[in-house]
């Protein structure tokens, strides 16, 4: 099938006409100047900002045109959901189109394995590139960066004093803070340092989560989409202080990496660990969860063979379903102000209710468009993503699961500020890396 | 030729993949340095009596009780003292009384922490024993502003910390009550007359020394402000855009026993943009040296009269002013934008507590 692609491939070009090919040679030069001069104009940028001066006439034409170019970031969000939604419209329903467009195996035809180095370099590239960008900041800041960093110290603080069970009895998030309790334990970090290393440790482990995953179902696109993912506004956002977003979303990777190469063998070994991370992802934060079963329920919902999909999708995921259960059953037996924690603390997300620990952050369910507000600092991100969304389509199951997840996440940037605080889980990071291989497919 | 424009093809489209992931991780690094940022960090000052509090009673302390009224210092006192950190007002704690305007407030943060708090406290058994003496209820000044009424609960505890006195649940009651009506009528400095010995800074002849440090100002003497003096002071000025206009009171005070600075307050605009109230108290001429209080509150130009009471210590300074030999009073307008300011002033005093 691979010498097959190759070979229409090579015989594309031939057949096309000479002016059409200049001018889309003209159109690629064209944006390869547009990329150099951006390139040049925001590395000035961030040179002045750290308080080193950068002059001279030609010097200064690449900042000018950052700075133009930068005019029109205001619309981009606007721009880039309608380029988003339209191009999931017609991913799922338009024409299909066999020219461009083709859709990559779910796992690579061949295993090369002269590529193995390149293919571990590109993560390990992308995972320091990520730390790097999570430490700058903290590099020139005294204090704990962002608000909600304090409320997480707070919590770490507590549970060094109150103990461990704290986070079980008081909050929804309770795996996820031990995790944080026993790291900052087993670190010998103090609670300020510790947030520190934290969010650096978080973003490299994000990049590798999503490098494993795309490495999942299109082997060749992992590396730019883990490059792309650590390059993201959306990582950096989420590195700020939104740490259990962080982890989940990881979790989250990690998981639908998994689900999808068991979905090929189903091992029991496999069922059990999806099984156990399916819990993990519950107990550290409840919302990924649901996100989880609707984003794999709906996929597998959609398959030709759905009886027999579902089936197997409830048997790794009922475990956690039974451990939902019990923890509202305690609850109702045990209700505040005896157990605030997972359980008794669905009202919190729609702001009824708030638990002795407060909430971090007030989430309301208003229709909003400046919750999409990340996409305007990274106008290169959408369009590849669109890119992405347009070569490939859903025929396969893990184009499906992303075609649902994205549908899913943008639907509810719309209506709350899921876009702002879990910009990570919107996988336009996934798909523009799938983007950005599919058009290097296409040459 | 084909391979050979294959291959130029290809690297053309490495390159540019390549420069957009450099563009990628450069706009994420304008980002990082733009927005990843310690939220709203407090004064130094505000850390440094959080701190303290932590040094001397310990983290999560349960018999301890931190006040503060804002979202932002709610999470550092939370980060930095931990424990029981009551989000509201202070006479509200200490009577043990519902704040309905922080339960109602329009900013669900502000709902949010006052309700987490108050929930923490009651878990904890706090709220029912509020009044039991077994609590230590602290208040860091810098973070929390307590005025003047507040003040009369409250004891310096060190290091800028100020404490809860053991004072009768009637006083409380009674403060509260003086507080609610403050805020009801616009007049602390009316309403703390009876807790505080005022001492009017000049009296109505003075008031005729005002001078106006600019053309387009005009500094002129009015009556019937408040029915508390006689004599008051209208200013109109015309500030220009990033300029400071000030109007000046030339005596000789010595103020060094005194806490406080009132007066009673009336102003309009017409700007729509930032600008700020500055009160200057100079110990020399030409202003080398004084003492500086700025506050961009717009609600002091609603048109309604405020009676208005700052505590000195509130007041920055400038070198090193002395309050026994003060020399010159400044009431000034900084604008962002050209705009027009019309306030009237009264009953500069100065107070302390009895």
């Amino acid at each position: 099938m691979l010498a097959e692609e190759k070979g229409l491939r090579a015989m594309t070009p031939v057949s096309r006409k000479p002016r059409s090919i200049l001018m889309r040679r003209a159109l690629v030069a064209l944006i390869a100047v547009a990329l150099c001069l951006e390139v040049v104009g925001e590395a000035e940028s961030i040179i002045i900002s750290f308080g080193h001066p950068v002059s001279g006439t030609i010097i200064g034409i690449p900042r000018q045109f950052a700075q133009i170019t930068s005019i029109a970031f205001p619309i981009l969000p606007y721009l880039s959901l309608a380029m988003i939604a339209g191009a999931l419209l017609y991913s799922a329903m338009g024409p299909t189109r066999d020219t461009l467009v083709r859709n990559s195996p779910d796992i690579p035809d061949r295993p090369d394995s002269r590529a193995k180095f390149p293919e571990y370099v590109i993560p390990i590239l992308a995972s320091g590139m990520a730390g790097f960008l999570v430490w700058l900041p903290r590099s020139v800041q005294s204090l704990p960066i962002g608000g909600d960093t304090l409320y997480y110290m707070s919590v770490l603080e507590t549970m060094g004093r109150e103990g461990p069970l704290w986070a079980v009895l008081y909050t929804d998030k309770p795996l996820f803070y031990l995790v944080l309790y026993g790291l900052q334990q087993l670190t010998f970090l103090s609670v300020a340092d510790f947030f520190i290393v934290l969010p650096v440790a978080l973003a490299v482990g994000a990049t590798v989560s999503v490098w494993l995953f795309v490495r999942s179902f299109y082997k060749e696109a992992a590396g730019y989409a883990s490059l792309l993912t650590a390059t993201s506004t959306a990582l950096m956002r989420t590195s700020i202080d939104l740490y259990a977003s962080f982890f989940a979303t990881i979790v989250l990777f990690l998981i639908l990496g998994i689900y999808l190469t068991y979905r090929e063998g189903m091992q029991v070994r496999q069922r059990l660990i999806l099984q156990l991370a399916i819990i993990v992802a519950l107990l550290s934060y409840w919302f990924v969860w649901v996100l989880l079963l609707v984003v794999i329920g709906a996929a597998e919902l959609l398959s030709k063979d759905r009886i027999k999909q579902v089936r197997q999708f409830l048997s790794v995921s009922l475990p956690s379903i039974a451990v939902m259960g019990l923890f509202i059953a305690f609850a109702l037996i045990h209700p505040p102000p005896n157990y605030w924690g997972l359980g008794s603390s669905f009202s919190l997300y729609l702001g009824k209710a708030v638990t002795p620990v407060g909430t971090v952050t007030y989430t309301s369910a208003s229709f909003d468009l400046s919750d999409l507000g990340l996409l305007q600092y990274n106008p290169v991100l959408p369009i590849l993503a669109v890119i992405g969304l347009l070569s490939y389509r859903p025929r396969t199951f893990p184009s499906r699961a992303i075609y649902v997840w994205t549908s899913i996440m943008l639907s509810f940037s719309l209506i709350s500020t899921t876009g702002l605080h879990a910009a990570l889980l919107i996988p336009l990071p996934v798909l523009a890396g799938i983007g950005v291989r599919k058009m290097l497919e296409t040459i | 030729m084909t391979a050979r424009r294959l291959s130029l093809d290809r690297l053309l489209f490495l390159g540019i993949a390549i420069m957009v992931i450099i563009v990628s991780a450069e706009f994420s690094a304008e980002f990082q340095l733009d927005f990843a940022v310690p939220q709203s960090p407090p004064p130094p000052t505000g850390l440094s009596e959080l701190v303290w509090i932590r040094n001397h009673f310990g983290y999560d302390n349960p018999d301890v009780i931190t006040v503060v009224r804002d979202p932002s210092s709610y999470l550092w006192a939370l980060a930095y003292v931990g424990g029981l950190v009551y989000f509201g007002n202070l006479l509200y704690l200490l009577a043990n009384q519902t704040d309905y305007g922080v339960l109602n407030n329009k900013d669900p943060q502000v709902r949010s922490d006052y309700i987490g708090s108050l929930q923490r406290l009651w878990v904890y058994g706090a709220l029912q024993k509020i009044d039991s003496g077994k609590y230590t209820i602290l208040v860091p000044f810098a973070l929390y502003h307590p005025d003047v009424l507040e003040a009369q609960a409250l004891a310096s505890s060190g290091s800028g910390v100020f404490q809860a006195k053991p004072v009768d649940q009637a006083r409380i009651l009674k403060l509260l009550d003086d507080w609610n009506l403050a805020r009801s009528t616009n007049d602390i400095l009316g309403v703390a007359s009876q807790y505080i010995v005022v001492d009017p800074l000049a009296n109505c002849s003075a008031y005729s020394s005002w001078v106006q440090s600019d053309w387009a100002t005009s500094v002129t003497l009015v009556q019937n402000i408040t029915n508390v003096s006689d004599c008051g002071l209208r200013v109109i000025t015309k500030v220009p855009k990033g300029a400071t206009i000030y109007a000046t009171l030339n005596g000789t005070w010595d103020i060094s026993n005194e806490t406080y600075i009132g007066f009673y307050f009336k102003g309009t605009t017409n700007s729509t943009s930032g600008y700020q109230l500055n009160i200057l108290l100079s110990s020399a001429t030409g202003y080398t040296s004084y003492y500086y209080y700025q506050t961009a509150d717009t609600t002091l130009w609603d048109g309604r009269v405020q009676g208005i009471v700052l505590q000195l210590s509130q007041f920055q300074t400038i070198d090193s002013p002395q309050l026994t030999s003060i020399s010159s009073v400044r009431f000034g307008i900084y604008s962002v934008d050209n705009a027009i300011f019309d306030y009237k002033l009264q009953y500069l005093v100065t107070a302390h507590n009895m």
